[in-house]
């Protein structure tokens, strides 16, 4: 039997510690020095739910420089989740995440899943973002707000087995989000298919109502 | 060095092998030639019977790679038959001169070690040179490191070093990304024959391998790197040798974006502690020269590979002349459309030479894209291991990025019976992340005959072709982009003030209806030709899907006009019917066409008939016996009250009952409803819940349960029922 699956997508500036935390959360461990990603890197993990039941989180680790978003933009739009991270030591990574979030949410708007995610809590010495702020703008996106430490590993496991959760209990985005996972192709038409059925589950009700009136009105042929 | 056991003679005819070997291989198509040579060469060709059986050796890349190169060369090589006998003597000469050249210099040197120190052209390259001296290859005397320093020594000492040499020219030529028309080819062939054969030998030198203690060297010239820092030079009118460092001196007083990147990225590129001063000079002296690009991540890996190899300033201009020149434009610029154009590309080409993995992946739906964009950016740096990844360097330094296609091809094709196995996302990233190719095998593939229509001419084309491709997605996500920006400007202006939430639901169904219908209409005309061609069938389902469902819509609702409007669009079009046939579940052959029904008509002759019925009805009034209905008539088993029923009885008597009966003794098992048709349809369409209600839910909640006590239990190590 195969696991719903969600996809879930981590974007924020370069150098946030977007795959640090990943790795955090995949392997537990931390390495100070760790590559830049290029493009994209994807990973699997497997969720224990609170219900006992189980799900499939898709991490998509993005590329964090700036001139990589228009490469990147394609592939995050039909997310089920997005984690958008941020350095709570660095301003300008927490203003360009209004940006990440606007480009997120284009294709599916509030039916994403937004975690605001401050991260390198632990220097907290130099630390420029306060804690209020970061749930304010949380607030402000209708997301969700998490702090967390890659090194010390603070909240990593949380956040995603939170993530989990969330994702889960709204089940019936979740079930679309396996089928957008899949859908997803650089084939264009799949877009207008997706157009198709949508258009015809609004209608289905509205079918049925007038059927049901004109039932009520006289007799059906 | 391969020469230690070798006399003098013998490295001499070896070269010359080398040297004729490809002028034979373009003396094969024209036999007739031979028969020209003047007596004197005849002669001497005569002497060295070796140098002809030479000939004949498979090339180092194996035939395979000689056929790939033939494929692309063959146009160039037609037009010389038409050479005059005089400019074949002077050709023949030439080659002559070269070889005893050659031949007497390492006899005068005194050892093969100095030839090389010659060797390499770059001035810019003491170091490397004297490396070479210290540390020789690793298999000296393997075929293709023996072929390498003949060739290298020939190309040194018939003054090939010289930038405006035809060495570079062919380079230039090769790498060239505009289309070759028949003009250039015609113009070309005739006095740079010579250069392409050549550039042939150099080509197949490439391919077989460069060795390590020449790579600087061969990466510099091949790259043309020497040509790019002389044509710097002249335009800003400066020496050469100071560029690099006023390029590095502006570079360190950057204070940019860029620079903050280099920054942060230098010490975790993952080199060795003494390259990463160099590596980040070398980048911000790039981050200088060229203010449009600057710094893209992915760069710091290939400096750092070129660093392993070769010094800082040639590294510099390797990477100046890769950037700039050999790979498109807008690699690693802001918006990156040549990587996403090559993304494309790669895809068109996979489903031409690899037509059985293209179809796996279009039928898993499997997106190769997030993986190769990275591939492509760091040119297979952090993919291939080391050896292999040098292979792969050396013939896209040296043939353009071509090369970068065929690389993926073969890495696919070398994976292929993996990938066919591997049924999902998952499963084909864990093969791509590190394909384990051996390099032999690799470079194999990428120079097999099945690539040979694979040219840069084809490249290009393709490049052309998705770059419409990718300019129009780009317009349509802005355009996407700004009808959110305004539909939230609107959603933010005016208070509606509070509306009847039914009203509120029918309009934003109506527009929702409308939205899906308009972006249908509007996607139409925004297409370009050839995606329309592509794309058509799917819209045209998509806008007859739309069209049905607007007409059912229109027909429930009594709209008699728009049953007529639709009925006729669909009517028009006689290809159209049969698809809103099949879409709708019906058999609409022709002539069977759509009733047409007044619905209002009808309910107001309903409505008549009604009232002419209960008009009728007041003259005799019929009187309908019907039993009388008891509400909780008591059930009596031997006399003793038992239960309650409704029926048309007052009381019940009994013979037996479920309470006593000898095999039927009440619910004892448990029904589960797991399989039943309610269950699994509300399984499915729990989501519809608004249309068919709640009906079923509890049971398959209850079911829910039901399976999680079982499981506990079953963990308990208990008997499940």
């Amino acid at each position: 039997m195969s696991l719903p699956k969600y996809k879930v997508v981590l974007v924020g500036d370069q150098s946030v510690g977007k795959t640090a935390v990943v790795v955090r959360y995949l392997k537990n461990t931390f390495e100070e020095k760790a590559e830049a990603t290029i493009g994209m890197d994807f990973q699997t993990k497997t969720v224990q739910l609170l219900s006992g039941s189980q799900i499939r989180l898709q991490l998509w680790d993005t590329a964090g420089q700036e001139r990589f978003r228009s490469l990147v933009n394609g592939y995050i739009r039909d997310a089920a989740a997005a984690v958008v991270c941020y350095d709570v030591t660095n301003r300008q990574s927490f203003d360009s995440t209004t940006q990440w979030i606007e480009e997120v949410r284009q294709s599916r708007g509030d039916d994403v899943l937004v975690y605001l995610v401050g991260n390198k809590v632990d220097l907290a010495e130099s630390r420029q973002v306060s804690r209020a702020e970061g749930e304010a703008k949380a607030a402000e996106v209708k997301g969700r707000f998490a702090e967390t430490s890659a090194r010390s590993g603070d909240n990593v496991q949380e956040l995603f087995k939170q993530l989990g959760e969330a994702l889960a209990q709204r089940g019936d985005v979740g079930g679309t989000a396996a089928s957008q996972v899949k859908e997803k192709l650089q084939l264009g038409g799949q877009e207008q298919v997706d157009k198709k059925n949508k258009a015809c589950a609004n209608m289905l009700p509205r079918i049925r109502r007038s059927f049901a009136e004109a039932a009520l009105l006289g007799d059906l042929p | 060095m391969g020469e230690e056991g070798r006399s003098p003679r013998d490295s001499g005819v070896d070269i010359l092998t080398a040297q004729s070997g490809s002028a034979a291989c373009v003396a094969r198509s024209e036999k007739l030639e031979i028969c020209l040579h003047p007596p004197c060469l005849d002669r001497l060709m005569v002497t060295l019977p070796v140098t002809m059986a030479g000939c004949h050796r498979p090339g180092p890349g194996g035939p395979d790679a000689r056929d790939g190169l033939e494929s692309e060369q063959a146009p160039l090589q037609a037009p010389c038959r038409r050479r005059s006998r005089r400019q074949h003597v002077r050709e023949r000469l030439a080659a002559l001169t070269m070889w005893l050249t050659v031949k007497t210099e390492p006899s005068n040197s005194g050892g093969t070690a100095s030839a090389t120190a010659q060797a390499p052209p770059s001035p810019s390259s003491p170091a490397s040179a004297r490396a070479s001296l210290e540390t020789p290859p690793a298999s000296p005397t393997s075929d293709p490191e023996g072929l390498w320093q003949d060739l290298w020594e020939s190309i040194s000492a018939s003054g090939f070093r010289d930038e405006r040499s035809a060495m570079s020219h062919a380079c230039e030529m090769w790498r060239r990304p505009s289309k070759k028309s028949f003009w250039s080819r015609f113009a070309r062939a005739g006095p740079s024959q010579a250069q392409h054969r050549d550039w042939e030998r150099v080509s197949m030198a490439v391919r077989a391998g460069v060795p390590q203690a020449l790579r600087c060297a061969v990466w510099t010239t091949c790259s043309g790197a020497i040509g790019k820092k002389t044509k710097v030079a002249s335009e800003l009118g400066q020496e050469a040798d100071v560029l690099y460092p006023s390029f590095v001196s502006q570079g360190l007083s950057l204070r940019n974006e860029a620079s903050g990147v280099i920054d942060v990225d230098v010490p975790r590129t993952g080199c060795v502690e003494a390259l990463l001063e160099p590596l980040r000079r070398v980048l911000l002296a790039f981050a200088a020269k060229n203010p449009q690009i600057g710094y893209c991540q992915s760069m710091n890996f290939i400096v750092a590979t070129l660093l392993e190899c070769c010094d800082e300033e040639s590294t510099f201009w390797i990477l100046c002349s890769l950037v700039e020149d050999m790979l498109p434009e807008n690699y690693y610029t802001r918006n990156m459309i040549g990587v996403r154009v090559d993304m494309m590309v790669l895809n068109s080409l996979v489903m031409r030479h690899l037509p059985t993995l293209h179809a796996h992946f279009v039928e898993h739906e499997v997106d190769l894209s997030p993986f190769t964009m990275g591939w492509f950016l760091c040119l297979y740096v952090n993919t291939l291991p080391n050896p292999s990844l040098h292979r792969v360097l050396d013939c896209l330094l040296h043939e353009g990025s071509k090369v970068l296609f065929r690389t993926a091809l073969a890495i696919l094709h070398g994976l292929e019976p993996f990938l066919l196995n591997a049924k999902s996302l998952t499963k084909v990233y864990e093969l791509l992340r590190s394909p384990s190719c051996p390099e032999a095998e690799l470079l194999n593939t990428m120079y097999g005959s099945w690539l040979n229509c694979l040219s840069m001419d084809s490249v290009v084309d393709l490049r052309s072709q998705h770059l419409k491709d990718v300019l129009e997605q780009d317009a349509t996500v802005e355009a996407r982009r700004a009808e959110l920006r305004a539909r939230r400007e609107i959603d933010l202006g005016p208070d509606p003030g509070p509306v009847d939430p039914m009203v509120a639901r029918a309009a934003y169904d109506v527009s929702d209806w409308k939205r899906a219908a308009s972006g249908t209409f509007a996607r139409f005309p925004n297409m370009a030709p050839a995606a329309r061609g592509r794309e058509r069938g799917q819209f045209a389902k998509g806008f007859l899907a739309t069209l049905l469902v607007a007409a059912l819509w229109a027909a429930s609702s009594a709209v008699s006009g728009a049953v007529t409007f639709v009925t006729g669009a669909v009517r028009s079009t006689p290809d159209a019917r049969s698809l809103v046939a099949r879409e709708g579940g019906r058999d609409w052959h022709a002539g069977n066409v759509m009733k047409k029904i007044d619905f209002k008509a009808a309910a107001a002759q309903a409505q008549a008939r009604k009232k002419k019925k209960a008009e009728k009805g007041d003259g005799k009034k019929e009187v309908i016996e019907r039993p009388k209905r008891f509400e909780s008539s008591p059930v009596y088993y031997k006399g003793e009250q038992v239960a309650t029923l409704n029926g048309t009885m007052s009381e019940f008597k009994v013979d037996i009952w479920s309470g006593a009966h000898p095999a039927w003794q009440g619910k004892k098992g448990k029904v589960l409803l797991d399989n039943s048709a309610l269950t699994k349809f509300q399984e499915k369409f729990g989501m519809a819940a608004d249309v068919y209600g709640e009906q079923g839910m509890e049971q398959v909640k209850a079911n829910e349960e039901l399976k999680k006590q079982q499981e506990e239990m079953a963990a308990q190590g208990l008997k499940v029922y």
